[in-house]
């Protein structure tokens, strides 16, 4: 159902935070994970927050987003808690979620996903300069807000979104009870609020909330921008493998990796508990590199730089949604991502996979048929 | 110049592809002296990180062989690994590696002949391929 959420004095932060704040009131959820704005002004971080007052600075808008907060929805709901349990999560972070539930490192059964529209976020570095030119969080936010109407995502000064925002074909969320759209709205007047199952507790009237049968204008705008970006990653799905033809492609993008596993501790997805890399499996005798470096006259210390990243492509590249965080979180602006990007289509794509599209569909390494791939044990 | 001689490297199942390569060599059935084998207990027990490393490292190939679909002694394990090596495969391919240095086989215990009969054919492709450029790198 479509409902319209009214925003009063040009302020449409502080009008979701009043109906986030009737969740909480109406027993819908009685804990909500929230992104909100820090008091320094310069960020923006998830929350988990227990009472309405506690949501003051709440700010589902703001255009940063410093982890893929399904990791953080994962520990909050595995061990099956008693209450219910709302999360304020981007598209990314809830086909995240899927993945982690199939992967049985997240509970789906007493959590309430609230999804956001999404035209991208900042890298931290570019969201704390515009943040220390900008007044406040907030003003930040309306201003990039108001550069949303045909679902154009620019900032006065004209710096981009994420590379992987630039090329993720889900500006609205799915999978989610409740979703808070406004892509193609006036976010001064209007915000629109779907709610898609049942949802115990919730009474849109008490919710201010007013049924809404006309949604064309965010239907054209998220049709427009889904199509541009799914262009933009065609494009860049293409460009990327044609670099890769040659394994140089990847390793001279490699040259710089300074081994922090900083993209694996990121990634949503990476689900090991311990990493094959962090076990003494890595942790050689003497003569063993001494060894090596006589076979090839010369090896790169630490050694397996790229055994790593093949080793994590293999375990979870049919899950990568391409969320960027592993791009966002490497020191030196290696662009891992983009090669989990686009050979993960390759990947998916033979599975007829989406990670995230449904948690019904188990992840293609968990299953398998008896009649399938026939040529890859005889002659491929 | 030496004739080039590839290094390849097979991991086995036990069940199967072991007990074959074993009948091979009981039977005095030729085949190439190019293959070092690694018994594992089931081809669904093949990490990627085992085919990746020797790769990597310089092997010439690789080749994974288990029970026939429907015959593993642990009943799924080669389907299972039918999948990783799909998407081991699909990897290399797109990542610009020479994929079909990779093989997977299906090679029953009795099926001695035909261990000996893969083993060639692989050795011959790979020939034709020439040396894994990995060999040269230092780099990664
Ligand atoms: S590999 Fe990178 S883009 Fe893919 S899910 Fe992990 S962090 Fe996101
Ligand atoms: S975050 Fe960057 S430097 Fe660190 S391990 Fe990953 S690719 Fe290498
Ligand atoms: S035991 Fe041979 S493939 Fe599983």
């Amino acid at each position: 159902m479509y409902y319209k959420l009214v925003v009063k004095e040009n302020d449409p932060i502080e009008a979701v935070n009043n109906f986030l704040a009737g969740l909480l009131r109406d027993g819908v959820v009685d804990a909500l994970l929230v992104p909100q704005e820090t008091p320094g002004s310069k960020s923006v971080v998830q929350t988990l927050v227990r009472s309405e007052d506690a949501l003051k600075s709440a700010n589902v808008f703001a255009p940063l987003l410093l982890t893929n907060s399904a990791t953080s929805v994962g520990r909050i709901t595995l061990d099956e808690p008693k209450e219910k349990i709302g999360a304020v999560l981007r598209s990314c972070e809830i086909r995240a979620a899927i993945e982690l539930a199939k992967l049985k490192q997240l509970n789906l059964d007493n959590l309430v996903i609230v999804g956001v529209d999404c035209l991208g976020t900042y890298e931290s570095k570019v969201y704390k300069g515009i943040a220390e030119k900008a007044q406040d969080s907030k003003t930040l936010t309306l201003e990039y807000l108001s550069n949303t109407v045909g679902a154009e995502a620019k900032t006065s000064e004209g710096a981009g979104v994420r590379g992987a925002c630039q090329n993720c074909a889900y500006p609205n969320p799915a999978n989610c009870g409740i979703s808070i759209n406004f892509l193609g709205l006036d976010v001064k007047k209007e915000v629109l609020i779907q709610i898609y199952d049942e949802i115990e507790g919730l009474d849109p009237e008490k919710l201010d909330l007013t049924v809404r049968d006309e949604v064309s204008a965010w239907e054209a705008a998220s049709e427009n921008c889904l199509n541009k970006r799914k262009k933009s990653a065609e494009a860049f799905i293409k460009k990327t493998l044609q670099e890769t033809k040659d394994i140089s492609g990847f390793t001279k993008e490699l040259e710089q990796c300074r081994r922090c596993y900083n993209c694996r501790k990121e990634c949503p997805i990476c689900y090991c508990r311990e990493c094959i890399f962090d076990s003494r499996t890595f942790e050689h005798n003497s003569e063993q590199y001494l060894n090596w470096a006589n076979r090839k006259g010369r090896i790169r210390m630490p050694t397996d730089t790229l055994l790593f990243h093949l080793t994590r492509m293999n375990h979870m590249i049919i899950s990568c949604v391409a969320c960027g965080q592993c791009i966002s979180a490497c020191p030196n602006e290696i662009p891992i991502g983009k090669f989990f990007k686009a050979t993960g289509a390759k990947v998916q794509e033979v599975f007829e996979y989406e990670p995230g599209r449904s948690v019904d569909e188990e992840i293609p390494q968990s299953t398998f048929k008896e009649d399938e791939f026939s040529e890859w044990g005889e002659s491929k | 110049m030496s004739q080039f001689e590839p290094n390849i490297i097979a991991f086995v199942c036990n069940w199967c592809t072991y007990a074959a390569a074993d009948l091979a060599g009981t039977s005095r059935i030729q085949y190439p002296p190019n293959v070092k084998i690694i018994r594992l207990m089931c081809s669904g027990s093949v990490d990627p990180i085992f085919v990746m490393k020797p790769l990597l490292e310089g092997a010439d190939g690789v080749l994974i062989g288990g029970c026939h679909p429907g015959d593993c002694h642990y009943t799924s394990g080669n389907y299972k690994a039918r999948r990783r090596i799909v998407i081991l495969k699909t990897i290399l391919e797109n990542m610009g590696f020479e994929s079909d240095r990779v093989w997977l086989r299906w090679i029953s215990a009795s099926e001695g002949k035909a261990f000996a009969g893969i083993v060639t054919d692989m050795v011959d492709n790979i020939k034709k391929l020439g040396p894994n450029p990995m060999k040269e790198k230092w780099d990664l």
